[in-house]
């Protein structure tokens, strides 16, 4: 599949952009995780927090997109705009975070069985000491790092690190990449804006899924799909060869 | 109470007739239990008039309620989101909504559910309200009259149901009615019955004759107790007080926590 590959490439220059002040550093994720999960009363509260990251009030942009084209994912690269998880950067970071991911094998049948399970995955990464709220449709992602978390080590390439292993343990995901920036509000949206765009094909994904009555003729992303090869084919496969309105099983 | 982490977190709902005292003393438990800065409190203020938070010197600026609305509009709207979704936008809304001091987080339930019956609405909040508490250290819920308002709008799993009373025979009788409602419903709660407003020991003695439920405690009448709820002042300051060390000592034994002093 290869519904995102024009944003990856997007991403890619976003990452390689020149940014003042803004340090960006690779790191090496490809490593097995190495941080305890979270245990049941593992809420992070204002009293405990070291860091928070995309919290309510700052700026938040977390998605992933995935492409059959393994060339286009660096495996194992950790990609870090801004600072890592230093208490001295303030106690609010506006956060983002992209997932690149290369899997194999996605097809019309599947692809959004396969989305949503990539989708969940990160509720599944607990670290001890880092606690998650996401609301995927609005691309946020709200992370509180505890005091005691950041004083023993925890860091974004921990994160990186247990995420790329829960990533690759879904079996269809052959390469892992994660971009996480921290730089300021200003980077976070212009990744946000990026984001959107994902956002429309997976919400065109998620309509051809989930439609009982399928009418082209009436649907606001008809042109994104006369325009997206994947999405032309899932269309073709829900239609079955008819052309116009398909009623879904 | 256990501190160990393995084990569920006592969850401690306070019920009883209207004017007993149920918030004052909601907000006294909530911070005697807060006193160990390592145990991590949630207070649910889940009685409509709403005191807990101004009686822990918290403002609501979002309720239970709001997220239920907001999750019903998206519906009216047609909205059509998978459950994984609907659950993951409310588990971040009721994060949002804590109001948080120090190692208390208080969560306002807001009014009784409006107009219309959205039951996968209400039934996602509660488990979801359920998996956050599971996340502190003990639980007090500001409660309505009846265990049965907690259970339909807060969550089910009230370990400790502490039914508060003045020396009224009127005050005995509602949490008598209260504990009669919880035994039917199969409740598993320890039930003890707690005696507010006490102005002298016979009052005590008379409710313990006459009632079946277990006396845990009383709690004397305290002018500053008094003014703070009447006043709808910050209780948290009040650490050297009478009706705080009674509470305390019902409280400590009840529900079996190390105390902090």
């Amino acid at each position: 599949m290869h519904l995102f590959d024009e944003i990856i490439r997007d991403i890619r220059d976003f990452m390689d952009t020149p940014r003042a002040g803004d340090p960006v550093r690779r790191f090496s994720i490809d490593l097995p995780p190495n941080w305890p999960p979270a245990g049941p009363r593992d809420i992070v509260l204002k009293a405990d927090l070291g860091v928070e990251l995309g919290g309510p009030s700052s700026e938040s942009a977390a998605f992933l997109v995935w492409t059959g084209d393994p060339m286009l994912v660096q495996d194992g690269r950790m990609t870090l705009i801004g600072p890592d998880l230093d208490p001295a950067a303030g106690p609010e970071l506006s956060f983002g975070k992209v997932m690149l991911l290369a899997a194999r094998d996605f097809d019309e049948e599947n692809s959004y069985d396969r989305f949503r399970r990539m989708s969940q995955v990160r509720f599944d990464v607990s670290p001890k000491g880092c606690m998650m709220r996401a609301v995927g449709q609005a691309m946020r992602e709200w992370r509180r790092v505890s005091r005691e978390a950041l004083e023993r080590g925890f860091s974004l390439v921990v994160l990186g690190r247990a995420l790329a292993s829960a990533y690759r343990a879904l079996g269809f995901v052959e390469k892992v990449e994660i971009l996480f920036v921290t730089a300021g509000p200003e980077a976070v949206r212009g990744l946000a804006d990026i984001g959107r765009r994902a956002q429309i094909r997976l919400d065109a994904l998620t309509r051809m899924a989930g439609e009982l009555i399928f009418d082209c003729r009436a649907c606001e992303y008809k042109d994104l799909c006369d325009q997206v090869d994947d999405l032309k084919a899932m269309r073709r496969k829900r239609m079955g060869g008819r052309p116009g309105v398909v009623k879904m099983p | 109470m256990s501190d160990q982490t393995d084990l569920p977190p006592p969850i401690i709902a306070l019920c009883g007739k209207g004017g007993v005292g149920k918030t004052s003393l909601s907000a006294l438990l909530t911070t005697i239990l807060a006193a160990d800065p390592k145990r991590r409190v949630l207070a649910v203020d889940a009685d409509p008039a709403a005191g807990l938070a101004a009686a822990l010197g918290l403002e609501v600026a979002r309720t239970v309620d709001d997220v239920r609305n907001e999750l019903i509009g998206r519906l009216r709207q047609g909205i059509r989101e998978e459950g994984r979704d609907m659950q993951a936008l409310a588990d971040y809304r009721l994060f949002e909504a804590l109001e948080e001091r120090d190692n208390i987080a208080l969560l306002a339930i807001g009014r009784p559910e409006s107009e219309g019956c959205y039951c996968r609405v209400n039934d996602f909040l509660k488990v979801l309200v359920g998996e956050l508490a599971a996340g502190f250290d003990a639980v007090v819920i500001d409660g309505e009259a009846g265990i049965e308002q907690v259970n339909r709008r807060v969550m089910t799993g009230v370990s400790h149901l502490v039914l508060v009373t003045d020396p009224s025979e009127r005050g005995r009788r509602v949490a008598e009615s209260i504990a009669d409602v919880a035994e039917r419903a199969g409740m598993r709660a320890r039930i003890g019955l707690l005696v507010n407003r006490v102005r002298e020991e016979g009052e005590v003695r008379r409710i313990q004759a006459a009632t079946r439920l277990p006396v845990i405690g009383y709690v004397p009448e305290d002018e500053a107790v008094y003014r703070s709820a009447r006043e709808g002042l910050d209780m948290t300051g009040l650490t050297d007080n009478p009706a705080r060390f009674a509470l305390e000592r019902a409280a400590s034994s009840f529900i079996g926590f190390r105390s902090a002093i």
